[in-house]
């Protein structure tokens, strides 16, 4: 019985190695001429490999295969006990690291060793012999009390002396601020352009300003080695620089929506951003959506930094469907789905859209712009049934979100008759014209 | 590996100088009273223990089925386990570790050892009739009993997910049973106080003729420290707890920002106690674990002032570190470096325990029976758990490794791998002493085998997943760490099954185990001066203290399988003891100095 178990573990298992990463991996690859740089992280590349996963894993784990591979994979390098470090400071913490770890191997070592060798050794061959000898040192005690003091004297000076290091930052620090809410982050640049990975210059001291919208969370990068809780009611400040990595940097051509066309810069040549891609999770426990809550450090170049941001700063970059599948991402997927699941305590936007059966606590109702405006701006107005109020905050987004928004739920929506804005041609129709002023 | 004695049965129970208990002296604390009120209502120390002996590991029981579940969660990479609590997978993850944490902490570590081994051992270690307050102490098992039934009420009442540490503002906005559960952690933080008080009186009032502090046996050292602490921290988590409840009902504002409080305060509040209460779990452990090391190395204890008060020491500095566990809340660089330097000193007084471990047992005679093995496996885990807690004093190493999968592997090493060895070894220890029959010590050692494999299995890995950067408290994780979970959850059920193993042999010891002897063991604690169970009133003479760690006066008899005092005086039951500085210059292995029996 065991060993069926576990067998049927390990073919799971395997099904899930062979099945659920590498092709998302290549899905991805696959997925990568969506505008967005961020299309790594897009969810829908990973329920494909899902829903091709066999049954091979048996009832429970069956039970939801949307779920597999909700965090993305990065390749964090290093060796068996620490990432690849990848920012200045971090070298520091892990010759630390390996200081400490040496200190503990000798002791463990030498106490280990002794422990096993005297209860061999010294076991006992007469139940009536009792052992006598020296039942007291006070030289020896206090050898062994002050010779670990100085090891760990030592241990506490190289320990705060980086971590001085790490919580100085440069007085020239690019700044930006991390809001964090249940279950996502978005990441302020000086500008005002708000993004839900942390894009950021290579080589370029960056400030972090945690700010939380409800509890506390934590903001850690295991390849910086930084971390720092988001309290609400604190401006937490941490810092980082991360030099650029050539042998580890992806270059991501930025194609039009068919896929094949590269999108041009200004100079008419091929939009490329080259960066390094590092794991962001929150650390401290902040309920239901608390692991899902991962995202992506991109450190690029300067100038791809700055490419970047000029792209991004404009939704009409990309076609309102994308930028709306965008705004998604980064403002409500950590409770709204668009497969059909409610495990985030909200209603699925899959099939919502005009759908003709769609409950209110008081009835049905019409889903159209001007209820999911209202859901969005005041959403204890109108509780769908089954639902209960204060499940959602009210939020304010820009006109050019919203509109976007509209398309991506119409683009999820089966009882969609509106035509979508699958073109970037298409915002000339959906946004007001700009009044030429005199 | 010694032979495993196995002395022909004993029918009757016998005395501590191996003669068969008289048939009026039958009678023990088992048998002294029948019927439901007769327990109900009982004021013996000894029956005491024995039912928190169950309550403590019933609530093991269902603190390690919630450990099951949640490693069976984290096999794999997604969902696992079929929902059973809630509607999405996530929250009853969630559910689960909070609840597996909350149990295993408040319900079992914190008493395991001082309710259970502390309440039937401490008024025979000190040759007393019961603890100084017997009543409190049947007071304190019922404020268990309370809070415990608080918690099964959260279990039916839609669950706890805040974590174990009920932090704010996640505590005071969740909608699950935190009330109930807060209140019912105020009602066990009684209990705990109640027990404290109750053996530091016991300690200072109790002694008896010739039991200076310092001829104490040195688990009452460690009980003492414990006692320390849970008096003077445990109120501090009362008014914390109480000071949440407000927050969460009233919304009096003290933690929530919008009202001008602040979380961090409740992290301090709430360490404030809780880091303490580490020391609560472990201090008894070091303690039981210093009298298995002696007593079953047949050598008297080396260094005996320096780990009692190294006891001491573990107690106050407890006091002073907790703000190690918020390096990375916001509080300032001062403040981190002063935590950072106090943490560094709670190494010390541990070192000098294990280094006089070490030297005790270095050329002794060691009998590597269960209790032994679990001692010896005690130092072993012990010493990974308090080595790694050095990458987590340290401040910078400590910002990578905070609130992941390594702090996770370090406070089980640390909680499990000590508290739950020293635990296990000293009821394998005082099985005999309890229930006045003999566990098989073949299956004993088996199961420690398997318990010790399942052990480091299942939480040496997560030491690599966490430094790699595997968040705690993920009910999902990028399939980087797939092996180190999967790996895991194998060692849990590895454990498990060793766990019960251990369960089997204690009941199979209880129904056909042979009779114990007074002393299997040769200890000379108190406690083995008198028959196996203890009568309903411990001692039929008044005992004299001795040094408990002087093996000399006792003779192994094969008849019985245990030990008796080597020079039969009937005329006098108590024993005098010797200096054990006599000993001192006398060459190893020379012919031991014979005890004068007193009054002779």
């Amino acid at each position: 019985m065991t060993r069926l178990t576990a067998l049927l573990l390990i073919s799971a298992l395997t099904s899930f190695g062979l099945l659920g990463v590498t092709p998302a991996a290549l899905a991805e690859d696959a997925a990568a001429p969506a505008t967005q740089p961020d299309a790594a992280a897009a969810p829908e590349g990973s329920t494909e490999p899902a829903a091709a996963a066999p049954e091979a894993a048996g009832g429970g784990e069956a039970a939801a295969p949307a779920e597999i591979d909700l965090i993305p994979d990065t390749d964090i390098g290093g060796n068996a006990f620490l990432p690849a470090s990848a920012a200045t400071y971090s070298d520091d913490v892990d010759w630390v690291f390996y200081f400490i770890l040496w200190v503990s191997i000798v002791f463990f070592v030498i106490i280990g060793w002794l422990l096993v060798y005297y209860a061999w050794k010294y076991r006992q061959r007469d139940m009536n012999y009792v052992a006598h000898g020296h039942n007291h040192n006070t030289v020896l005690e206090l050898t062994w009390s002050t010779l670990p003091g100085i090891l760990l004297l030592l241990m506490f000076i190289w320990g705060f002396r980086g971590y001085l290091d790490m919580s100085t930052p440069p007085k020239d620090a690019y700044p930006v601020t991390a809001v964090a809410w249940q279950w996502s982050w978005a990441f302020e640049h000086p500008n005002g352009y708000a993004d839900g990975d942390l894009h950021v210059p290579a080589d370029t001291p960056i400030l972090i300003t945690n700010v939380s919208n409800d509890v506390t969370h934590s903001l850690y990068i295991p390849q910086f080695r930084i971390k720092k809780d988001v309290v609400p009611g604190r401006f937490n400040q941490t810092w980082f620089e991360s030099p650029f990595n050539a042998e580890t940097a992806v270059d991501f051509p930025v194609m039009e929506e068919d896929g094949v066309t590269p999108v041009l810069d200004e100079d008419g040549n091929p939009l490329v951003f080259s960066y390094n891609v590092y794991d962001l999770f929150c650390t401290e426990y902040c309920g239901r959506g608390h692991a899902l809550m991962n995202k992506k450090v991109y450190v690029h170049t300067r100038e791809s930094f700055e490419k970047w941001m000029a792209f991004s700063i404009d939704p009409t970059n990309v076609p309102p469907v994308q930028a709306g599948e965008k705004v998604w991402q980064q403002k409500c997927a950590s409770c709204h789905s668009v497969d059909g699941t409610t495990e985030g305590g909200a209603p699925s936007w899959k099939d919502l859209w005009n759908n003709p059966n769609h409950m209110l606590t008081t009835g049905p109702i019409q889903v159209d712009e001007e209820y999911i405006y209202n859901s969005i701006v005041n959403p204890n107005l109108q509780i769908v049934a089954g639902y209960q109020v204060g499940g959602m905050a009210p939020w304010v987004l820009p006109d050019v979100e919203l509109i976007a928004l509209y398309e991506f739920m119409k683009s999820v929506s089966k009882y969609n008759t509106d035509p979508i804005a699958r073109t970037k041609d298409d915002w000339k129709k959906l946004l007001p014209p700009v009044e030429e002023t005199e | 590996m010694s032979v495993i004695n196995t002395p022909p049965p004993v029918t009757n129970p016998t005395d501590i100088y191996g003669q068969p208990l008289s048939p009026e002296k039958h009678d023990n604390y088992l048998t002294a009273g029948k019927g439901f009120l007769s327990w109900a209502l009982t004021l013996d120390h000894k029956r005491i223990g024995v039912m928190y002996t169950i309550g403590v590991l019933g609530s093991f029981l269902l603190g390690g089925i919630f450990a099951v579940l949640l490693r069976t969660e984290l096999l794999l990479p997604g969902q696992t386990l079929p929902l059973l609590f809630t509607d999405t997978w996530t929250d009853q993850y969630n559910q689960i570790f909070t609840l597996h944490g909350a149990v295993m902490v408040f319900l079992f570590i914190i008493p395991a050892i001082p309710a259970i081994i502390g309440n039937f051992v401490l008024p025979l270690m000190l040759g007393a009739k019961d603890v100084a307050f017997p009543r409190l102490n049947l007071m304190s098992l019922y404020c268990w009993l309370g809070g415990g039934a608080f918690f099964v009420y959260v279990l039916a009442s839609g669950g706890l997910d805040t974590g174990w540490t009920f932090y704010t503002p996640y505590s005071t906005t969740t909608n699950t049973s935190v009330a109930a559960a807060t209140l019912g952690a105020f009602v066990l933080g009684f209990s705990s106080i109640l027990t404290g008080v109750n053996f530091m009186a016991s300690i200072h009032m109790l002694r008896p003729k010739g039991m200076t502090w310092f001829k104490m046996p040195l688990l009452l050292w460690a009980l003492y420290a414990t006692a320390a602490i849970q008096i003077l921290a445990t109120p501090v988590l009362a008014i914390t707890l109480l000071l949440l409840t407000a927050e969460r009902l009233i919304g009096v504002g003290i933690f929530d920002p919008n009202l001008g409080g602040d979380p961090v305060l409740y992290q301090h509040f709430f360490w404030f106690y809780s880091h303490p209460a580490v020391y609560i779990m472990i201090l008894p452990a070091l303690g039981v674990t210093s009298e298995i090391i002696s007593s079953l190395s047949r050598k008297h204890i080396f260094g005996y002032k320096f780990i009692a008060f190294s006891s001491l020491a573990i107690a106050f500095f407890s006091f002073i570190v907790w703000g190690h566990h918020m390096f990375t809340s916001g509080q300032s660089a001062f403040f981190n470096a002063l935590f950072s330097l106090l943490t560094m000193t709670v190494a010390i007084p541990s070192a000098i325990k294990v280094f006089n471990w070490l030297a005790t047992i270095r050329k002794g005679s060691i009998r590597l029976d269960t209790p032994m093995l679990y001692a010896l496996g005690f130092i072993w885990l012990f010493t990974i758990g308090g080595l790694t807690g050095l990458f987590l004093a340290t401040l910078n190493t400590d910002i990578h490794f905070h609130d992941t999968y390594f702090v996770v592997a370090h406070f089980h090493y640390v909680m499990v791998g000590s508290v739950l060895w020293a635990f296990l070894g000293g009821m394998y220890y005082w099985f005999p002493k309890m229930f006045g029959r003999m566990y098989n010590e073949w299956h004993g050692r088996m199961a420690f085998a398997i318990t010790f494999i399942g052990f480091n299995i299942t939480f040496f890995f997560q030491f690599f997943a966490g430094s790699r950067g595997m968040p705690r408290r993920y009910a999902d994780y990028p399939d980087e760490y797939l092996w180190y979970h999967f790996v895991s959850t194998i060692g849990t059920y590895i454990l498990t099954i060793g766990l019960f193993y251990i369960l089997w042999n204690w009941v199979d010891g209880l129904i056909r185990g042979r009779k114990a002897p007074a002393n299997p063991w040769g200890s000379n604690s108190l406690e083995w001066h008198t028959p196996s169970p203890p009568p309903h009133h411990n001692f039929d003479y008044e005992p004299h203290g001795v040094d408990p760690y002087l093996y000399d006066h006792w003779r192994w008899d094969e008849s019985i399988g245990g030990y008796v005092i080597k020079d039969h005086d009937p005329a006098h039951d108590g024993i005098e003891d010797v200096d054990p500085d006599h000993y001192d210059d006398e060459p190893p292995g020379s012919a031991p100095a014979k005890p004068v029996p007193a009054g002779a």
